[in-house]
């Protein structure tokens, strides 16, 4: 524990050197990597519908599978890939809206120690109107504790925030 | 009026042509809606490197899980170790007809693939490289191909085709449903 809010303020105190715009591959994986791998239960923010999430690495550490299970409503469950991407971060979405977005980390906050990522592509949408998931931001809001917040966007608008706020499992 | 025939000749051509089309795309949402019934649950197997018929290592053990998510739109498979860590982990995934793959590789590298041939005498799908990410340099290992053939509800195999170097290499994973 005293060593998770350690790396979290190395991390914090590294990246806010730089530009709060620029996202460095390494130290923003690395918090990813050091801070959300293990089991967390939560909440959907605007409903209270409970969740339980697994983040977990994989391929050499060269990803981190997030698996958000919705026991309400299993099949609207979601999981998305955070990866490196020679230097940049990339994260997909697979998506409860049932297509895949991919994203790229555009920008970190030290101040609200959150990471945000902006659309690229998405796959699987059936019609131009589609409701999709254009931003995501991952925000670690204190010890033990995250939260990830997917932005919809359809028709040329934002659609509103699905935010999942999580508290890790001891 | 000479054109008429011509006309004529170059539908009846393209129907054929486009039924066959139509006929590969439907195979593969067909396929996964089989594997979204097939794979779900815990898998345990053996693999090596080259095929299965002519394996050119030794066998080794190996365990695998498949989760779906997403509205029954995405499939998750990860092979795990003696820890139960994820090795590497592959999603599958539809794009409308076409069924999509990035894998998560030990590589470190992540292809994606998109299904480009459904053998239906194996029920084998086989899925072609489209890009990779995170690869350091040309040469380093990374997957080119992904075949997936569903044997019956009991036995999968799937076979990742690499290249290294300049040289291509195989490693199929036999699997049967676990017990536990």
């Amino acid at each position: 524990m005293q060593t998770q809010r350690i790396s979290i303020a190395v991390l914090l105190l590294i990246t806010s050197l730089q530009s709060s715009a620029e996202v460095d591959v390494n130290a923003t994986f690395d918090l990813l990597k050091q801070n959300l791998v293990g089991e967390w239960r939560g909440f959907i923010a605007h409903s209270g519908e409970p969740v339980e999430a697994t983040f977990y690495l994989t391929g050499n550490d060269s990803a981190i599978v997030e698996y958000i299970r919705r026991p309400q409503k299993p099949k609207a469950s979601m999981s998305s890939v955070y990866h490196a991407a020679d230097d940049e971060v990339w994260v997909t979405h697979y998506c409860s809206f049932m297509n895949q977005p991919r994203l790229k980390a555009t920008s970190f906050s030290a101040q609200h120690r959150s990471l945000s990522f902006d659309l690229m592509d998405v796959s699987n949408l059936q019609q131009s109107g589609d409701r999709y998931t254009h931003k995501m931001r991952v925000a670690f809001p204190g010890p033990n504790k995250a939260s990830v917040t997917y932005t919809g966007f359809a028709e040329g608008q934002e659609t509103g925030d699905l935010t999942v706020e999580l508290e890790r499992i001891e | 009026m000479k054109l008429l025939p011509m006309f004529a000749l170059l539908i009846a051509g393209f129907i054929p042509l486009t039924s066959a089309y139509v006929d590969e795309l439907s195979n593969e949402r067909v396929f996964f809606n089989k594997m979204l019934e097939v794979l779900p649950g815990n898998w345990q197997g053996k693999y090596a490197d080259g095929t299965y018929e002519n394996p050119t290592s030794d066998w080794q053990p190996i365990e695998v899980n498949y989760q779906i998510t997403s509205g029954d739109t995405a499939i998750i498979e990860n092979y795990v170790d003696g820890n139960e860590s994820a090795i590497m982990t592959t999603v599958y995934h539809l794009d409308n007809n076409d069924i999509r793959a990035t894998h998560f590789c030990g590589a470190q590298n992540h292809p994606r693939m998109a299904g480009r041939v459904f053998d239906r005498s194996s029920n084998t799908l086989s899925l072609n490289f489209v890009d990779v990410s995170n690869l350091q340099t040309p040469a380093d290992y990374h997957s080119r191909g992904i075949d997936l053939k569903i044997i019956d509800h009991d036995n999968v195999h799937v076979t990742f085709s690499g290249l290294e170097n300049g040289e291509d290499s195989t490693r199929v994973f036999a699997l049967t449903r676990s017990q536990k």
